[in-house]
């Protein structure tokens, strides 16, 4: 990374001027990776900002593409964008913004198997997800991989915003040890959002990546602050490191593990899930291949030759003894083993036509599977 | 003695209201504020959420606790 020209100096001249931050300041900024997971509500603004701050280097990940609800307040896109994915427009949009911005889009999903790469390949990373499984997702890939991350979300009228695993700070852990309850999530889209909420918020992410940037202020760490937009109330709450290691198993031999993330998100449901009545079908038809991923002592034991049993965590183990080309869903209690399972047979292994049975073995399959072996 | 209690996101929706009051009667020297708080709010019981006293998170209450804020805070999914 090269020394800034006089261009940029002219581009950056109101900031350059501010004396704490000065030439030194915006060479830092200059020599600055960030990622960005999401380029959604939140993604938007962080991303518009840091790159016409002249941040050096940004990664954009995001699978998704833009659809004309969005625009309310993802405000890098326009009509013309509909249909489109959201890095790719994305890194466009930012390129006209600050042409000496080195931009990457990568437009896969976040997942365990490339969540290390990606965050390693930057120095700070911002989590714009809209999902938990994501977020923490990236809050385990940074504590793998020792780097700060600023944290944002939104709920209807009201944000949080806080810097996790900063200079060895609390992580996102410390406040929510682990995935919340159902009754505590709603579906990625249904709370609905004020439009200009994600804007502030991400504005106070922004904020941080380039206090950290810069080595200036006081960084949001071991603090939690919750905005309300209808009250402008801003509090804000002290948060403290956990004492108990809580990443023990969870990072066993330094490896994200899949069963960790319950992959049960709407975002996942459409595409790799299948219901009960469908999964009925195409049982009576004979035509599938079926996959118990339960540990061979779970209960209820099925006993159906048409059943292919292969514990979650020996699955790669066994790949080769699974048909490619046949149609094959697997279930397992619950259906959250299933669906990771399901995410690593097709993200690693590039099986296309796998599902997970949503819901897991209830007593319905139990019937199917021993009624009509 | 009463503390003020502020609910937010998900959790005042259910609760109906963004803050109350309750009335602590501590029998004993500290309390689990978890269990107080559910056993006020039956509601909560399924959810997950911190407790702040105060604006630091803590997990019982006792009777130096008196009169300060609590705040009931849920976490937020979306972006």
């Amino acid at each position: 990374m090269g020394t800034l020209t006089k261009e940029e100096q002219n581009i950056y001249n109101r900031q350059i001027i501010l004396s704490n931050i000065g030439i030194e300041g915006q060479q830092k900024i200059k020599e600055a990776k960030v990622l960005v997971v999401g380029a959604g509500g939140l993604g938007c603004p962080v991303l518009r900002y840091l790159a016409a701050a002249g941040v050096g280097e940004i990664g954009i990940v995001d699978f998704d593409s833009i659809s004309i609800s969005n625009l309310q307040r993802q405000i890098l896109y326009d009509f013309s964008d509909v249909n489109k994915n959201k890095a790719l427009v994305a890194k466009e949009k930012l390129s006209k913004v600050n042409p000496y911005t080195k931009i990457t889009a990568f437009t896969e999903r976040f997942t365990t198997l490339n969540a290390v790469q990606l965050v390693s390949n930057y120095n700070f990373i911002v989590d714009c997800t809209d999902n938990y499984e994501t977020r923490f997702l990236v809050n385990d890939a940074c504590v793998l991989t020792n780097r700060p991350f600023v944290y944002g979300s939104i709920y209807k009228f009201e944000g949080q915003i806080s810097v996790f695993n900063y200079q060895n700070g609390p992580t996102y852990r410390c406040l929510f040890k682990d995935y919340p309850s159902e009754d505590s999530t709603t579906d990625c889209n249904a709370a609905g959002v004020l439009g200009v909420l994600p804007g502030i918020i991400g504005l106070y992410q922004a904020n941080e990546v380039l206090k950290m940037i810069l080595g200036i202020g006081e960084v949001l760490s071991g603090k939690l602050i919750v905005f309300n937009a209808l009250t402008n109330q801003s509090s804000r709450f002290k948060l403290t490191k956990r004492t108990e290691d809580i990443y023990v198993d969870l990072l066993k031999n330094n490896q994200l593990h899949a069963a960790n993330y319950h992959f049960s998100c709407s975002l996942y449901k459409n595409n790799e899930e299948i219901g009960l009545e469908e999964f009925e079908e195409k049982y009576l038809q004979n035509s599938i291949q079926i996959i118990d991923v339960r540990n061979h002592f779970e209960e209820p034991i099925i006993v159906n030759e048409k059943i292919i049993k292969i514990p979650m965590n020996e699955i790669e183990k066994h790949i080769k003894e699974i048909s490619k080309t046949k149609e094959t869903i697997l279930f397992c209690k619950s259906g959250k083993r299933s669906l990771s399972t399901v995410l690593l047979l097709k993200e690693k292994y590039n099986f296309q036509n796998v599902k997970s049975l949503h819901g897991g073995i209830s007593e319905e399959v139990v019937d199917i599977l021993t009624n009509y072996e | 003695m009463e503390n003020e209690v502020e609910f937010y996101g998900m959790i005042a929706e259910k609760i109906g209201v963004s803050k109350a009051s309750i009335l602590l009667d501590l029998k004993e020297e500290e309390i689990n504020l978890r269990d107080m708080i559910m056993a006020i709010y039956p509601e909560l019981t399924a959810m997950t959420f911190q407790i702040a006293v105060n604006n630091e998170l803590k997990e019982s209450i006792s009777k130096d606790d008196f009169g300060k804020t609590i705040a009931i805070l849920p976490p937020f999914a979306g972006g």
